[in-house]
């Protein structure tokens, strides 16, 4: 019998799993982040340190594995990337945005993995957007304008909005 | 019939769950990542017993390169201090016996006897033909006194080297040892005294370092700053 018990059950490894996928959008580079994340919070309970939240332990060794790779490939946007165009960024009622689940299936790979981020911190692990930036370190703005650009997808669906039904022709890319 | 259904707005987060839901290991998957976290805890809960009973004995996963290979600042510091001691040890082990090398190289020259480049038999005619030399042979008291050897002994010189070194190779008649042995040359090599070069060769007139070699006695001392060799029949 284990003096101690598996760390991290079936949903834990799903989960952390489907962070990973959110992160970099490839099974298998998602499967290796997930295992490289479960050795080293072995490694650290061999040398004896308590880590009470495992699953969120390893989400965070997954996160900066994969910034990490990013860097290696000069990908990751360290710096306050600042758009071209101003956008309206007051707050936006993201609660509120309705969107088609295959326009979203569609438009999901085409958002940064940092934007995807901040929505699985917002989706999943239930922080407001706010909140999730603030624990990722990633600027609002960014965030908020990107947020509107996605509210533009989301405006032609939404009851409310005259629009409703314009040609999808007219929407910007993300 | 038309089979592409139109499907209704959601709100974003519930597409967001359902978008990021879709993914999931295969059961293999996570089976696999489960037996590696049992594994491991097997692996910690064999240790852990280890320790409980006071079984000090080799791991199973590799005894004690394996135990260090986690810890990579242990195994670092040990191999430091291995090829420090190793280091230290070959030091002590090589450092040469300069005298030796000394006493070789000079019975080698006695041995060969070539020609002198100067007959005289006088400390001043020594002195006048070594003009190349960076010192200046001089008058050996332990010469006199220990091997009772002086000016009227004297035969010549010729230029050598010992260790790289240019030496004035200084011969002498014995004319004491003549008398029991018959004809017997000494050598006295006089050269500039580096102990880097020759390492620690005692000053003491009393007692010079005698090394026999080939036959031969070769006795080393230093005076007035020049390392003296002299080489005679043993």
């Amino acid at each position: 019998m284990s003096k101690i018990d598996i760390q991290l059950q079936s949903d834990d490894l799903q989960s952390l799993y489907q962070y990973a996928m959110v992160l970099c959008q490839n099974p298998s580079n998602a499967q290796d982040l997930l295992q490289s994340g479960v050795e080293v919070l072995l490694r650290e309970t061999n040398k004896g340190k308590t880590i009470k939240q495992p699953r969120a332990y390893v989400r965070r060794v997954i996160r900066n594995l994969f910034i990490d790779q990013c860097r290696v490939n000069q990908y990751w946007q360290t710096d306050e990337y600042q758009e071209k165009a101003s956008y309206d960024i007051s707050p936006v009622d993201i609660e509120q945005l309705h969107i088609d689940q295959q326009l979203l299936q569609n438009i999901w790979g085409t958002l940064s993995a940092m934007d995807r981020d901040i929505l699985y911190h917002w989706a999943i692990l239930g922080y407001s957007t706010d909140e999730a930036c603030e624990i990722l370190e990633i600027p609002r703005g960014t965030f908020l304008s990107r947020m509107h650009r996605l509210k533009k997808h989301c405006a032609p669906l939404d009851d409310s909005n005259p629009q409703h039904g314009n040609d999808k022709k007219t929407r910007q890319p993300l | 019939m038309n089979d592409k259904t139109q499907s209704s707005p959601i709100l974003l987060k519930a597409a967001a769950k359902t978008t990021i839901e879709k993914n999931t290991l295969s059961d293999t998957q996570v089976n696999a990542l489960l037996d590696l976290q049992k594994d491991r805890l097997d692996k910690s809960d064999i240790r852990f017993a280890q320790a409980e009973n006071g079984i000090n004995t080799v791991d199973k996963d590799g005894g004690l390169l394996a135990r260090l290979s986690h810890h990579p600042k242990r195994l670092t510091s040990l191999a430091t201090m291995a090829i420090f001691a190793i280091a230290l040890s070959l030091w002590v082990n090589n450092t040469p016996d300069y005298s030796y090398q000394i006493a070789q190289e000079a019975a080698k020259n006695h041995l060969k006897l070539k020609p002198l480049d100067v007959q005289t038999q006088s400390m001043d005619g020594i002195r006048s033909y070594f003009t190349q030399l960076d010192f200046s042979p001089v008058q050996s008291s332990v010469l006199n006194q220990r091997f009772l050897l002086s000016d009227q002994h004297l035969l010549g010189g010729r230029y050598c080297s010992i260790k790289g070194v240019t030496a004035a190779q200084l011969r002498y008649n014995d004319v004491l040892a003549n008398k029991k042995t018959g004809n017997q040359l000494v050598t006295l090599y006089q050269v500039p005294y580096d102990p880097e070069i020759y390492g620690d060769i005692p000053s003491d007139k009393d007692a010079p370092t005698v090394v026999n070699i080939k036959g031969l006695s070769v006795s080393l001392w230093v005076e007035k700053g020049l390392l003296m060799v002299l080489t005679s029949q043993g």
